[in-house]
Protein backbone atom coordinates (compact mmCIF):
# COMPACT_ATOMS: atom_id res chain seq x y z
CA UNK A 1 0.00 0.00 0.00
CA UNK A 2 1.22 3.29 -0.70
CA UNK A 3 -0.66 5.74 1.64
CA UNK A 4 1.08 6.55 4.76
CA UNK A 5 4.70 6.71 3.49
CA UNK A 6 7.03 6.92 0.51
CA UNK A 7 8.82 4.70 -0.98
CA UNK A 8 12.82 5.33 -1.38
CA UNK A 9 12.40 5.58 -4.74
CA UNK A 10 9.93 8.81 -4.98
CA UNK A 11 12.12 10.31 -2.27
CA UNK A 12 14.69 10.19 -4.69
CA UNK A 13 12.41 11.40 -7.19
CA UNK A 14 11.48 14.57 -5.29
CA UNK A 15 15.07 15.21 -4.33
CA UNK A 16 15.97 15.13 -8.57
CA UNK A 17 13.97 18.55 -8.06
CA UNK A 18 16.53 20.25 -5.90
CA UNK A 19 18.33 22.67 -8.08
CA UNK A 20 21.85 22.67 -9.29
CA UNK A 21 24.75 24.19 -11.30
CA UNK A 22 25.92 22.39 -14.22
CA UNK A 23 28.71 23.52 -16.62
CA UNK A 24 27.31 22.29 -20.16
CA UNK A 25 29.23 21.66 -23.17
CA UNK A 26 26.69 21.96 -25.61
CA UNK A 27 24.67 25.21 -26.61
CA UNK A 28 20.90 25.34 -26.42
CA UNK A 29 18.72 28.40 -26.12
CA UNK A 30 15.98 28.47 -23.06
CA UNK A 31 14.29 25.68 -22.24
CA UNK A 32 10.79 26.92 -21.57
CA UNK A 33 9.74 24.15 -18.89
CA UNK A 34 5.97 24.24 -16.81
CA UNK A 35 8.16 24.03 -13.58
CA UNK A 36 10.42 27.07 -14.74
CA UNK A 37 12.43 28.15 -17.60
CA UNK A 38 15.81 26.62 -17.73
CA UNK A 39 18.93 28.19 -19.56
CA UNK A 40 19.95 29.26 -21.95
CA UNK A 41 23.16 27.15 -22.05
CA UNK A 42 26.24 28.22 -23.51
CA UNK A 43 29.44 25.99 -23.33
CA UNK A 44 31.67 26.88 -20.12
CA UNK A 45 29.13 29.02 -18.49
CA UNK A 46 28.17 27.32 -15.38
CA UNK A 47 23.64 27.59 -15.38
CA UNK A 48 21.49 26.19 -12.71
CA UNK A 49 19.27 23.26 -13.54
CA UNK A 50 17.11 20.55 -11.57
CA UNK A 51 19.25 17.34 -10.65
CA UNK A 52 17.34 15.27 -13.18
CA UNK A 53 18.25 17.43 -15.97
CA UNK A 54 21.49 17.41 -15.14
CA UNK A 55 21.56 13.55 -14.88
CA UNK A 56 20.41 13.26 -18.12
CA UNK A 57 22.73 15.75 -19.73
CA UNK A 58 25.06 13.93 -18.27
CA UNK A 59 24.49 10.55 -19.49
CA UNK A 60 24.70 12.16 -22.99
CA UNK A 61 28.20 14.01 -22.23
CA UNK A 62 26.72 17.04 -22.48
CA UNK A 63 27.99 18.55 -19.10
CA UNK A 64 30.12 18.72 -15.80
CA UNK A 65 28.62 19.52 -12.50
CA UNK A 66 29.23 21.68 -10.19
CA UNK A 67 29.78 19.73 -7.47
CA UNK A 68 27.82 21.57 -3.88
CA UNK A 69 30.17 22.52 -1.30
CA UNK A 70 29.54 20.16 1.51
CA UNK A 71 29.57 17.29 -0.79
CA UNK A 72 33.53 17.12 -0.11
CA UNK A 73 35.52 15.03 2.23
CA UNK A 74 36.33 18.21 4.65
CA UNK A 75 32.69 19.62 5.36
CA UNK A 76 31.21 15.68 5.35
CA UNK A 77 34.26 14.60 7.87
CA UNK A 78 32.86 18.03 9.84
CA UNK A 79 29.42 16.88 9.62
CA UNK A 80 29.88 13.65 11.07
CA UNK A 81 31.97 15.04 14.29
CA UNK A 82 29.11 17.51 14.70
CA UNK A 83 27.12 15.14 14.37
CA UNK A 84 28.93 12.74 16.87
CA UNK A 85 29.51 15.21 19.48
CA UNK A 86 26.13 16.37 19.75
CA UNK A 87 23.32 14.61 21.83
CA UNK A 88 20.74 15.96 19.49
CA UNK A 89 20.32 15.82 15.96
CA UNK A 90 22.66 18.49 13.71
CA UNK A 91 21.26 20.10 10.84
CA UNK A 92 22.14 18.89 7.48
CA UNK A 93 23.26 21.15 4.54
CA UNK A 94 19.97 19.93 2.58
CA UNK A 95 16.81 17.82 3.82
CA UNK A 96 17.82 15.79 1.27
CA UNK A 97 21.45 15.19 1.67
CA UNK A 98 21.08 11.46 1.32
CA UNK A 99 19.12 11.21 -2.09
CA UNK A 100 21.50 13.88 -3.49
CA UNK A 101 24.39 12.84 -2.76
CA UNK A 102 23.29 9.07 -3.67
CA UNK A 103 22.25 10.23 -7.20
CA UNK A 104 25.14 12.29 -7.73
CA UNK A 105 27.73 9.90 -6.89
CA UNK A 106 26.03 7.58 -9.11
CA UNK A 107 25.92 9.89 -11.93
CA UNK A 108 28.76 11.88 -11.63
CA UNK A 109 31.10 9.66 -9.35
CA UNK A 110 34.05 9.65 -11.96
CA UNK A 111 34.53 13.42 -12.07
CA UNK A 112 34.66 13.51 -8.32
CA UNK A 113 37.71 13.52 -6.38
CA UNK A 114 37.72 10.90 -3.06
CA UNK A 115 34.26 9.70 -4.31
CA UNK A 116 34.82 6.39 -2.41
CA UNK A 117 35.51 8.52 0.69
CA UNK A 118 32.55 10.43 0.68
CA UNK A 119 29.81 7.68 0.07
CA UNK A 120 31.53 5.88 3.34
CA UNK A 121 31.13 9.32 4.89
CA UNK A 122 27.46 10.11 4.13
CA UNK A 123 26.81 6.22 4.85
CA UNK A 124 28.84 6.63 8.18
CA UNK A 125 26.66 10.09 9.06
CA UNK A 126 23.05 7.97 8.35
CA UNK A 127 24.21 5.66 10.35
CA UNK A 128 24.66 7.64 13.57
CA UNK A 129 21.65 9.79 12.93
CA UNK A 130 19.71 6.46 12.58
CA UNK A 131 21.34 5.29 15.83
CA UNK A 132 20.30 7.96 17.28
CA UNK A 133 16.65 7.97 15.98
CA UNK A 134 16.17 4.50 17.24
CA UNK A 135 16.88 5.23 20.78
CA UNK A 136 14.60 8.63 20.36
CA UNK A 137 12.20 6.06 19.51
CA UNK A 138 12.72 3.94 22.43
CA UNK A 139 11.82 6.38 24.52
CA UNK A 140 9.23 7.75 22.69
CA UNK A 141 7.04 4.58 22.77
CA UNK A 142 8.45 3.71 26.52
CA UNK A 143 7.00 7.20 27.80
CA UNK A 144 3.44 7.62 26.81
CA UNK A 145 3.96 10.50 24.83
CA UNK A 146 1.86 12.53 23.01
CA UNK A 147 4.07 15.16 20.91
CA UNK A 148 7.49 14.93 19.93
CA UNK A 149 9.74 17.55 18.56
CA UNK A 150 11.47 16.14 15.84
CA UNK A 151 13.47 19.26 13.61
CA UNK A 152 16.29 18.43 11.82
CA UNK A 153 15.59 15.11 10.98
CA UNK A 154 15.38 14.18 7.24
CA UNK A 155 12.73 12.74 5.15
CA UNK A 156 14.65 9.65 4.15
CA UNK A 157 15.26 9.35 8.27
CA UNK A 158 11.86 9.88 8.76
CA UNK A 159 10.77 7.25 6.27
CA UNK A 160 13.13 4.66 7.69
CA UNK A 161 11.46 4.96 10.85
CA UNK A 162 8.09 5.26 10.04
CA UNK A 163 6.76 1.87 10.04
CA UNK A 164 8.67 1.36 13.46
CA UNK A 165 6.95 3.62 15.06
CA UNK A 166 3.80 4.55 13.82
CA UNK A 167 2.57 1.38 13.04
CA UNK A 168 4.15 0.32 16.48
CA UNK A 169 2.43 3.05 18.13
CA UNK A 170 -0.68 2.05 16.61
CA UNK A 171 -0.47 -1.48 17.46
CA UNK A 172 0.12 -0.31 21.30
CA UNK A 173 -3.12 2.00 21.15
CA UNK A 174 -4.87 -1.31 20.27
CA UNK A 175 -3.72 -2.84 22.65
CA UNK A 176 -4.12 -0.11 25.65
CA UNK A 177 -8.01 -0.20 24.64
CA UNK A 178 -7.71 -3.86 24.45
CA UNK A 179 -6.92 -3.76 28.17
CA UNK A 180 -9.42 -1.24 29.40
CA UNK A 181 -12.32 -2.81 27.77
CA UNK A 182 -12.32 -6.60 27.81
CA UNK A 183 -15.95 -7.12 27.63
CA UNK A 184 -16.56 -6.33 24.09
CA UNK A 185 -13.46 -7.87 23.18
CA UNK A 186 -15.17 -11.24 24.52
CA UNK A 187 -17.42 -10.76 21.55
CA UNK A 188 -15.41 -10.36 18.56
CA UNK A 189 -16.46 -9.71 15.75
CA UNK A 190 -15.06 -8.87 11.98
CA UNK A 191 -15.87 -5.02 12.71
CA UNK A 192 -13.92 -5.12 16.59
CA UNK A 193 -10.56 -5.07 14.56
CA UNK A 194 -11.61 -1.32 13.32
CA UNK A 195 -13.50 -0.13 16.30
CA UNK A 196 -10.90 -0.45 18.77
CA UNK A 197 -8.43 1.36 16.93
CA UNK A 198 -10.50 4.27 15.62
CA UNK A 199 -11.88 5.03 19.27
CA UNK A 200 -11.17 8.68 19.70
CA UNK A 201 -9.21 9.10 22.77
CA UNK A 202 -8.98 5.22 23.27
CA UNK A 203 -5.32 5.27 24.06
CA UNK A 204 -5.30 8.04 26.71
CA UNK A 205 -8.01 5.96 28.90
CA UNK A 206 -5.62 3.66 29.78
CA UNK A 207 -2.27 5.39 29.50
CA UNK A 208 -1.98 5.55 33.28
CA UNK A 209 0.28 2.05 33.13
CA UNK A 210 2.83 4.20 31.25
CA UNK A 211 4.65 6.76 32.57
CA UNK A 212 3.27 10.07 33.03
CA UNK A 213 6.29 12.14 31.30
CA UNK A 214 4.35 12.57 27.72
CA UNK A 215 6.26 15.17 26.53
CA UNK A 216 9.89 14.06 26.15
CA UNK A 217 11.33 15.92 22.98
CA UNK A 218 13.49 13.83 20.58
CA UNK A 219 15.32 16.83 20.00
CA UNK A 220 16.29 17.99 23.71
CA UNK B 1 3.53 26.10 -37.50
CA UNK B 2 7.24 26.84 -38.14
CA UNK B 3 8.50 23.56 -36.12
CA UNK B 4 9.64 26.37 -33.28
CA UNK B 5 6.89 25.91 -31.38
CA UNK B 6 9.10 25.17 -28.49
CA UNK B 7 10.60 28.33 -28.32
CA UNK B 8 7.38 29.98 -29.25
CA UNK B 9 5.87 28.27 -26.64
CA UNK B 10 4.66 31.35 -23.80
CA UNK B 11 3.01 32.91 -26.65
CA UNK B 12 1.26 29.54 -27.14
CA UNK B 13 0.42 29.31 -23.25
CA UNK B 14 -0.35 32.19 -21.96
CA UNK B 15 -3.57 33.97 -22.91
CA UNK B 16 -2.71 35.81 -19.94
CA UNK B 17 1.24 36.55 -19.48
CA UNK B 18 1.34 35.68 -15.55
CA UNK B 19 0.09 32.41 -16.42
CA UNK B 20 3.91 31.00 -16.77
CA UNK B 21 4.41 31.98 -13.10
CA UNK B 22 0.89 30.14 -12.11
CA UNK B 23 1.79 27.20 -13.75
CA UNK B 24 4.90 26.81 -11.19
CA UNK B 25 2.64 27.57 -8.54
CA UNK B 26 0.29 24.98 -9.42
CA UNK B 27 3.03 22.31 -10.09
CA UNK B 28 4.40 23.71 -6.24
CA UNK B 29 0.92 23.35 -5.03
CA UNK B 30 0.80 20.14 -6.84
CA UNK B 31 3.33 18.66 -4.85
CA UNK B 32 2.58 19.82 -1.54
CA UNK B 33 -0.88 18.27 -2.24
CA UNK B 34 0.41 15.36 -3.24
CA UNK B 35 2.49 14.31 -0.38
CA UNK B 36 -0.11 15.47 2.12
CA UNK B 37 -2.43 13.01 0.17
CA UNK B 38 -0.13 10.28 0.63
CA UNK B 39 0.71 10.56 4.50
CA UNK B 40 -2.85 11.11 5.68
CA UNK B 41 -4.97 8.38 6.92
CA UNK B 42 -7.65 10.28 5.45
CA UNK B 43 -8.56 11.33 1.79
CA UNK B 44 -8.11 14.85 2.01
CA UNK B 45 -10.64 17.85 -0.01
CA UNK B 46 -10.37 16.91 -3.47
CA UNK B 47 -8.26 19.59 -5.87
CA UNK B 48 -10.01 18.75 -9.19
CA UNK B 49 -9.27 22.06 -10.22
CA UNK B 50 -6.19 22.00 -9.95
CA UNK B 51 -5.75 18.88 -11.64
CA UNK B 52 -8.07 19.42 -14.66
CA UNK B 53 -5.71 22.86 -14.98
CA UNK B 54 -2.39 20.80 -14.73
CA UNK B 55 -3.45 18.22 -17.31
CA UNK B 56 -4.76 20.92 -19.66
CA UNK B 57 -1.01 22.69 -19.68
CA UNK B 58 0.77 18.95 -19.83
CA UNK B 59 -1.82 18.79 -23.01
CA UNK B 60 -0.78 21.50 -24.59
CA UNK B 61 3.06 21.32 -23.94
CA UNK B 62 2.48 17.61 -25.34
CA UNK B 63 1.03 19.03 -28.04
CA UNK B 64 3.87 21.28 -29.07
CA UNK B 65 6.44 18.49 -28.22
CA UNK B 66 4.56 16.78 -31.13
CA UNK B 67 4.93 19.17 -33.48
CA UNK B 68 8.34 20.12 -32.85
CA UNK B 69 9.46 16.49 -33.09
CA UNK B 70 12.09 15.85 -35.79
CA UNK B 71 14.03 19.62 -35.86
CA UNK B 72 14.91 19.65 -32.06
CA UNK B 73 15.04 16.07 -30.88
CA UNK B 74 16.73 16.25 -28.07
CA UNK B 75 14.72 19.65 -26.42
CA UNK B 76 11.54 17.74 -27.33
CA UNK B 77 13.15 15.08 -25.14
CA UNK B 78 13.98 16.92 -22.10
CA UNK B 79 10.54 18.52 -22.19
CA UNK B 80 8.97 15.67 -22.40
CA UNK B 81 10.90 14.14 -19.19
CA UNK B 82 9.58 16.80 -17.41
CA UNK B 83 6.19 16.08 -18.86
CA UNK B 84 6.45 12.48 -17.84
CA UNK B 85 7.72 13.63 -14.48
CA UNK B 86 4.44 15.86 -13.80
CA UNK B 87 2.14 13.06 -15.29
CA UNK B 88 3.59 10.48 -12.40
CA UNK B 89 2.86 13.05 -9.28
CA UNK B 90 -0.60 13.36 -10.53
CA UNK B 91 -1.46 9.66 -11.43
CA UNK B 92 0.38 9.10 -8.22
CA UNK B 93 -2.05 11.25 -6.50
CA UNK B 94 -4.89 10.21 -7.78
CA UNK B 95 -4.27 6.70 -7.55
CA UNK B 96 -3.52 7.05 -3.88
CA UNK B 97 -6.41 8.78 -3.44
CA UNK B 98 -8.68 5.72 -5.68
CA UNK B 99 -6.44 3.39 -2.74
CA UNK B 100 -8.33 5.29 -0.06
CA UNK B 101 -11.67 5.03 -1.37
CA UNK B 102 -11.39 0.76 -2.01
CA UNK B 103 -10.30 1.23 1.59
CA UNK B 104 -12.90 2.89 3.01
CA UNK B 105 -15.54 2.75 0.77
CA UNK B 106 -18.51 1.89 3.22
CA UNK B 107 -16.86 4.71 5.20
CA UNK B 108 -17.11 7.32 2.34
CA UNK B 109 -20.16 5.89 1.17
CA UNK B 110 -21.95 6.84 4.15
CA UNK B 111 -21.04 10.47 4.27
CA UNK B 112 -23.54 13.17 3.79
CA UNK B 113 -23.69 14.37 -0.03
CA UNK B 114 -22.40 17.85 0.89
CA UNK B 115 -19.08 15.78 2.55
CA UNK B 116 -19.10 13.84 0.13
CA UNK B 117 -18.64 16.96 -2.63
CA UNK B 118 -16.48 18.39 -0.40
CA UNK B 119 -13.70 15.28 -0.56
CA UNK B 120 -14.91 13.61 -3.62
CA UNK B 121 -14.49 14.86 -7.00
CA UNK B 122 -17.53 13.69 -9.55
CA UNK B 123 -15.32 11.15 -10.58
CA UNK B 124 -14.27 9.72 -7.86
CA UNK B 125 -18.23 9.52 -6.25
CA UNK B 126 -18.64 7.92 -9.43
CA UNK B 127 -16.11 5.47 -8.90
CA UNK B 128 -16.78 5.36 -5.03
CA UNK B 129 -20.48 4.54 -6.25
CA UNK B 130 -19.80 1.70 -8.66
CA UNK B 131 -16.70 -0.02 -6.66
CA UNK B 132 -19.42 -0.21 -3.99
CA UNK B 133 -22.41 -1.77 -5.71
CA UNK B 134 -20.20 -4.50 -7.20
CA UNK B 135 -18.73 -4.80 -3.67
CA UNK B 136 -21.56 -5.30 -2.60
CA UNK B 137 -23.27 -7.82 -5.32
CA UNK B 138 -20.16 -9.94 -4.41
CA UNK B 139 -20.78 -10.30 -0.85
CA UNK B 140 -24.46 -10.54 -1.76
CA UNK B 141 -24.09 -13.33 -4.35
CA UNK B 142 -20.75 -15.64 -3.38
CA UNK B 143 -20.31 -14.51 0.06
CA UNK B 144 -23.63 -14.63 2.31
CA UNK B 145 -25.17 -18.08 1.16
CA UNK B 146 -22.52 -19.44 2.01
CA UNK B 147 -22.34 -18.65 5.98
CA UNK B 148 -24.07 -19.97 8.36
CA UNK B 149 -27.44 -18.81 8.67
CA UNK B 150 -28.51 -15.51 11.19
CA UNK B 151 -25.00 -14.70 11.06
CA UNK B 152 -25.21 -10.79 10.30
CA UNK B 153 -21.79 -10.13 9.77
CA UNK B 154 -22.13 -8.40 6.46
CA UNK B 155 -24.64 -6.32 8.12
CA UNK B 156 -22.71 -5.48 11.11
CA UNK B 157 -19.71 -4.74 9.13
CA UNK B 158 -21.60 -2.05 7.26
CA UNK B 159 -22.68 -0.96 10.50
CA UNK B 160 -19.59 -0.50 11.45
CA UNK B 161 -17.01 -0.37 8.04
CA UNK B 162 -13.48 -0.03 8.30
CA UNK B 163 -12.54 3.60 8.98
CA UNK B 164 -9.06 5.65 8.82
CA UNK B 165 -7.27 5.67 11.60
CA UNK B 166 -7.40 9.55 12.57
CA UNK B 167 -5.44 8.42 15.57
CA UNK B 168 -2.27 7.44 14.34
CA UNK B 169 1.01 9.69 14.30
CA UNK B 170 2.16 11.46 11.53
CA UNK B 171 5.16 13.59 11.11
CA UNK B 172 3.86 17.71 10.42
CA UNK B 173 5.76 20.86 9.42
CA UNK B 174 4.01 23.48 9.50
CA UNK B 175 3.58 26.29 6.74
CA UNK B 176 3.07 29.05 9.40
CA UNK B 177 2.81 29.63 12.94
CA UNK B 178 -0.13 27.63 14.56
CA UNK B 179 -1.14 28.51 17.70
CA UNK B 180 -4.02 26.59 20.36
CA UNK B 181 -3.41 23.03 18.82
CA UNK B 182 -4.55 20.87 21.03
CA UNK B 183 -2.98 17.35 21.60
CA UNK B 184 -4.93 14.57 22.57
CA UNK B 185 -8.64 16.24 22.72
CA UNK B 186 -10.67 13.93 24.40
CA UNK B 187 -8.41 12.92 27.93
CA UNK B 188 -10.87 11.10 29.83
CA UNK B 189 -8.32 10.30 32.78
CA UNK B 190 -7.82 13.75 34.61
CA UNK B 191 -5.41 15.01 32.68
CA UNK B 192 -6.10 18.47 31.05
CA UNK B 193 -5.84 18.66 27.47
CA UNK B 194 -2.11 19.80 25.90
CA UNK B 195 -2.31 22.87 24.24
CA UNK B 196 0.72 23.66 22.08
CA UNK B 197 2.13 26.39 19.74
CA UNK B 198 3.96 24.80 16.24
CA UNK B 199 6.25 26.71 14.99
CA UNK B 200 6.63 27.25 11.62
CA UNK B 201 8.84 25.26 9.71
CA UNK B 202 9.61 23.32 12.79
CA UNK B 203 8.89 19.35 12.67
CA UNK B 204 6.38 17.86 14.98
CA UNK B 205 5.71 14.10 15.62
CA UNK B 206 1.89 14.43 16.63
CA UNK B 207 -1.43 12.52 15.98
CA UNK B 208 -2.75 13.84 12.95
CA UNK B 209 -6.29 14.38 14.90
CA UNK B 210 -4.43 17.28 16.28
CA UNK B 211 -4.11 19.14 13.30
CA UNK B 212 -6.76 17.64 10.95
CA UNK B 213 -8.04 20.91 10.24
CA UNK B 214 -4.73 22.42 9.31
CA UNK B 215 -3.96 19.67 7.23
CA UNK B 216 -7.32 20.20 4.98
CA UNK B 217 -6.60 23.83 5.14
CA UNK B 218 -3.32 23.06 3.38
CA UNK B 219 -1.14 25.13 6.73
CA UNK B 220 0.89 22.44 7.55
CA UNK B 221 2.85 19.92 5.34
CA UNK B 222 3.20 15.88 6.24
CA UNK B 223 6.46 13.71 5.79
Amino acid sequence: MSTGTFDPEELEFLAEETMVTIIPSARYPLFYMLGGDVGPMEPSIPVPVPLWLAVHMRQRKQCRLVVPDWLAVEPLLKLKEDENNSPVFTSMPTKHYIEISQVILESFGDEIPHSNDIRRLTKDILDLRLAKLRASVDAFIKGSNVYAKVDNITEVELCSLRNLLTRGVDQLDMLRSAGTYRAPVAAATVEDSTTLSTNPGSAVRSSRLFSSDRNTSVNS
Amino acid sequence: MDGNDLETQPEDLNTSNTSETTTMQLLAELKDIWRNERFAPELLPHHVDLVDCLLEQVRVMEGNVGKARGKEPYRCHVHKMELNRIRFMLSNYLRCRLEKLELFTTHYRQLSAEQQEHFLSPAELTFLNNFADKTDELLTNSVAPYLPTGMPVLDAWKKNPARPKLDSFVFVQPKEVLEGVILDAGTQDGREEEIVTLEEGGQYLLRYSSVREHVMANRVLLM
